[in-house]
């Protein structure tokens, strides 16, 4: 018998796990738990073997109840690895440098996740509820969690340095950006450019970062219907400053891919 | 999607949409729509929820390896020195209609507030025998650093511990124990 979920979706209704989750879990609880801790040491998701960790979060909680601290330890450390794994190092793509920040969120993200488990232990907690709806997504929350909080501690949020209003983007500015467009998918190593890209949109100052975000999903930057979802009315900004911000970051974006091709 | 009566909290809603099925455009539309107000932070787990998943087959580093075995000692060590740490809110509950103090009493214990030197040994020995554990125990465990209470540190944006620990007596008062009973729980001889 699979525990039903307690957290509640925002409209009332229970959460459920994934249906396939749930056959998966039945099918797992039958197996020895030597068997069992065999197979989630299995990191590889194309392994046909492979136990999602939504599973893995399932009977870390169902060990509660049988106070066999042994067990949960094995599976403790399979799960924390996985999580480590998930996240962005720190080391930058070209192997000598390193990202301060991916560090902190790292470390943020990881004891987050951690307290969490300890919690569940004591008493159930909710918010273990979502890692067993959607695993990757509740970590890409922790992750989002940390990274607010480690830009408020290096201040990046500030505002940029020119005049919106009134402030002209500089021709240089503009040359660079062109018609570079780094969210069309190149064909070649598109792992490590997808990474080199992650990384170099993470480094901009958030509302560029956000623009950036905003024209990969698709959305207007501006629009004479009044009903559409832009980018614009969004961030409250105007159409310019969105342009402006736009072009700067496309500029930097371009500026750094160009760095890791020249290594 | 209908907002609630009640506006749901900012970790809520950004959970929520965290553990989609989808988290194309037309979630995130839907989710800017209903909370204009957290539309910066909707982004920004977009972006994070698109990032592609490093390769999981990569050896963990040391440093990693030493994160995750601290991590372990952390949660297998104090729980077992800190007799508070282990209890459910019920439990910690039912201590102090045991003792017949105010939950909130416990919880300072717990927080570590209370100035050890100011409780009465009658009241730890009454306090130590709820909890299964002795005087002993109970004192050392009270003396260190909580193992629980992480998540409320989290949170804040300062560290925790900014509270001063005070008496044991003001604690009772604080936590409008009348007077009769609290001197009472101080004259040891309960």
């Amino acid at each position: 018998m699979i525990a039903a979920l307690r957290k509640r979706r925002l409209t009332g209704e229970l959460y459920r796990r994934d249906p396939k989750i749930e056959a998966l879990l039945v099918e797992l609880s039958s197996l020895s738990r030597d068997d069992l801790i065999a197979r989630a040491a299995h990191s590889n998701r194309s392994d046909p073997s492979y136990i999602p960790s939504e599973c893995l979060v399932y009977f870390i909680r169902a060990s509660r109840a049988d106070n066999r601290e042994t067990w949960f330890e094995r599976l403790y450390k399979i799960l924390t690895a996985r999580v480590l794994r998930s996240l962005p190092r720190a080391e930058n793509a070209d192997g000598r440098t390193e990202s301060l920040t991916r560090g902190v969120i790292r470390e943020k993200v990881f004891s987050r996740f951690v307290e969490l488990l300890a919690a569940d232990r004591t008493e159930y907690s909710e918010k273990l509820d979502y890692f067993e709806v959607r695993f990757d997504g509740a970590l890409a929350s922790l992750r989002r969690d940390a990274q607010e909080q480690a830009w408020r501690d290096e201040n990046r949020s500030a505002p940029l340095e020119y005049d919106e209003e009134t402030g002209e983007i500089s021709p240089e500015i503009e040359r660079a950006a062109g018609h570079f467009d780094p969210l069309a998918k190149p064909e070649i190593d598109a792992e490590a450019y997808r990474q080199r890209l992650d990384a170099a949109i993470e480094a901009l100052p958030p509302e560029q970062s956000r623009i950036i975000e905003m024209l990969r999903q698709g959305f207007p930057i501006d629009s004479k219907e009044p009903g559409v979802m832009t980018i614009a009315k969004t961030l409250s900004r105007s159409e310019k400053t969105v342009r402006t911000y736009r072009d700067k970051a496309l500029a930097t974006l371009r500026a750094s891919l160009a760095e890791g091709d020249e290594r | 999607m209908s907002p609630a009566a009640h506006q749901p909290s900012k970790e809520d809603v950004l959970d929520a949409f965290a553990v989609e099925r989808d988290w194309g455009r037309e979630a995130l539309e839907r989710y800017l729509r209903a909370y204009p107000q957290f539309a910066a932070e909707l982004i920004d787990l977009s972006r994070e929820l698109a990032r592609e998943i490093p390769d999981s087959d990569t050896p963990l580093s040391t440093a990693d390896q030493a994160m995750i075995d601290t991590a372990w000692q952390h949660h297998a060590e104090p729980a077992a020195a800190d007799p508070l740490a282990r209890l459910s809110t019920q439990e910690l509950r039912n201590v102090a209609k045991r003792l017949d103090v105010p939950r909130q009493v416990i919880t300072a214990f717990r927080e570590r507030r209370v100035i050890l030197s100011t409780v009465p040994r009658s009241f730890l020995a009454c306090f130590a025998k709820t909890v299964d554990s002795s005087i002993e125990l109970l004192v050392e465990a009270l003396s260190s650093q909580p193992s629980s209470g992480l998540a409320r540190s989290y949170k804040a944006d300062g560290k925790p511990g900014g509270e001063e620990a005070v008496s044991f007596e003001r604690v009772l008062t604080d936590a409008g124990v009348p007077d009769e009973k609290r001197v009472q729980l101080m004259s040891d001889a309960n």
